[in-house]
């Protein structure tokens, strides 16, 4: 017997992401959330071919119904701390995703060797630039790993959120903040040293500007056959500012299979 | 006379729409429930007239009621309240109108800076609505140690608390802990909510009230927590726990409540610090012995 997949639903609308996110002046963050078992690159994936092809595509082998039309055209800029930009373009390519339907920035690439030496203010401010330039007024910026910036340059939480996020998130319509949440297994949370206590205060900063969470994890009982994680979306400390759709809470089951990835309700 | 301060809900209205006077009101609030859905109820509550400044840390979006939109990013404390001071009652102005001051978040302030940054910007012309995230964690170096953390600071110096939680099923520790490893919960986040509002009276009495709230509906319900009450031990309570008689019988409970604890005979004593000797039949008593009576 089959088991029935299921469709990614995000919005009251009953659509991945809502056109309506994108139509007026506001800016709303979402965070996905992964660890080093789960990756959460098909659900980043799926959520730029719902702005690019206008569904999820690659969830349940092609056979994703939802089609969501924007009524105005959305910039999609992926800028990754961890991977390079040849990275999301063959992922990308493999999706069938035209390349001039999106940009991915060169971040990661030579990061470190480029900045070396040179003030934290002045590394943050060429990032920004970076994105001032490809970001336009409605716009989805998928931002990977930002946390990464901290262990390199010696940056804390606080300044990461004032000086890099919060900058960023103004100058789009839907800031996806993809973030590791590793830093949470602890057996012995009384002795966190500063930088643990800094990553966690990131995520949770996150948290609170997050108007949903999309969290990806392994099962608690391991991985299985034909399970692979767990899919839960839960609302943020934040609120939605669009009045039109509201986030929906939902668990999910999914299967990673070669290309594809499958969903099913818990 | 009944006294407005008697009814936990008027208290909260009061609260609410800035009659009870209060410099600065902390709401702390955690993962599991935010306080947005309690600084909305405010500006519902405030009048109209009230100009709302709102100071903001984590969102670059202007909320409807606010007058004044803030962004703090990348601004320090000093800098914040020079920006801020314009907007504000101005000491040589006749008869002030109230302002309400909304910050979003206290968590980006270093701890040793909050208070001069409260008592700079609060007069009795200005209330500040201030949210602090409790679940965000913060490094405290050696050299603080001793200092008193944030949240301690501030609910030291706020006149009025307001502790926001979740309305939920889910058993407190088993939520804790979930949320410690960032595993969140459905439900939580919810417009359906429960607030603790602890006003501090002027002559130093803390009031403590509980209340669920629909901010949807603007419906508050006073909740009044139940004691836990007694429970009568049965035969039926031990059944099936163990092969060991845990039972007690009538007989052996009557004796267990007629036995005479040492500490109540000390207590029947006027005079503190008296020795209690009682001779035994052994006990070899000199009467001519000076050094014997150790009394």
């Amino acid at each position: 017997m089959s088991v029935q997949k299921q469709e990614l639903q995000i919005f009251s609308d009953h659509t991945v992401l809502s056109k309506h996110l994108f139509e007026g002046a506001s800016s709303n963050l979402m965070m996905v959330t992964d660890t080093a078992a789960t990756n959460a690159s098909w659900l980043v994936n799926a959520l730029v071919e719902t702005v690019t092809l206008g569904g999820p595509v690659s969830l349940n082998g092609n056979n994703s119904s939802s089609a969501e039309v924007f009524s105005v055209p959305v910039k999609v800029v992926v800028g990754s701390f961890l991977n390079s930009k040849s990275h999301f373009t063959s992922s990308f390519d493999r999706l069938k995703i035209p390349r001039n339907e999106y940009s991915v920035l060169e971040i990661a690439e030579d990061l470190v060797l480029k900045n070396v030496g040179k003030p934290v203010d002045v590394v943050i401010a060429t990032i920004l630039k970076q994105f001032q330039t490809a970001l336009g007024e409605r716009s989805l910026l998928v931002l990977e790993k930002p946390e990464l910036l901290m262990a390199l340059f010696k940056l804390s939480s606080d300044d990461l959120h004032l000086k890099l996020i919060n900058p960023l998130l103004k100058l789009c319509s839907l800031l996806i903040v993809v973030t590791s949440v590793e830093s949470f297994d602890n057996d012995f949370p009384e002795n966190l040293g500063k930088n643990t206590v800094e990553f966690v205060r990131f995520t949770t900063s996150c948290f609170h500007k997050s108007f949903l969470v999309l969290s990806v994890r392994p099962l608690d009982t391991g991985k299985a056959k034909d399970v692979t994680g767990t899919l839960a979306l839960t609302r943020g400390g934040a609120l939605l500012d669009v009045s039109a759709v509201q986030p929906v809470e939902n668990h999910y089951l999914f299967h990673n299979f070669k290309e594809n990835t499958s969903l099913f309700y818990r | 006379m009944a006294s407005t301060n008697n009814n936990p809900k008027v208290l909260l209205k009061r609260t609410f729409s800035l009659k009870e006077q209060a410099s600065l009101i902390l709401c702390t609030d955690t993962m599991a429930q935010s306080s947005r859905h309690v600084v909305e109820e405010f500006a519902n509550n405030v009048s109209d007239e009230m100009p709302i400044v709102f100071v903001s840390f984590e969102t670059p979006n202007k909320p409807k009621y606010a007058r004044q939109f803030i962004d703090a990013s990348g601004k320090t404390s000093k800098q914040l309240i020079s920006v801020l001071q314009p907007y504000l009652p101005q000491p040589q102005e006749q008869a002030p109108k109230m302002h309400l001051v909304i910050i979003d978040t206290l968590n980006y302030i270093l701890s040793e800076d909050l208070t001069q940054f409260i008592s700079t910007i609060a007069s009795p012309f200005v209330t500040i609505l201030a949210t602090y995230h409790q679940s965000i964690p913060t490094w405290r170096s050696p050299e603080f140690e001793n200092y008193p953390a944030a949240i301690q600071l501030l609910q030291f110096i706020a006149n009025t608390v307001i502790e926001v939680t979740p309305k939920t099923s889910i058993d407190e520790d088993d939520l804790e802990a979930d949320l410690s490893r960032f595993v969140i919960p459905r439900n939580l986040n919810s417009h359906i909510f429960y607030v603790t509002l602890t006003n501090k009276r002027k002559s130093g009495r803390a009031i403590k009230n509980k209340f669920s709230i629909n901010s949807k509906t603007h419906e508050y319900e006073y909740v009044i927590e139940k004691q836990e009450e007694h429970v009568e031990e049965s035969p039926e309570m031990f059944e099936g726990l163990t092969t060991f008689n845990l039972n007690t019988s009538e007989k052996q409970k009557l004796a267990k409540d007629q036995v005479e604890l040492p500490y109540l005979e000390a207590q029947s004593f006027n005079s503190g610090g008296a020795i209690v000797y009682e001779f035994e039949k052994d006990d070899d008593y000199d009467e001519e012995d000076p050094y014997e009576d150790p009394f």
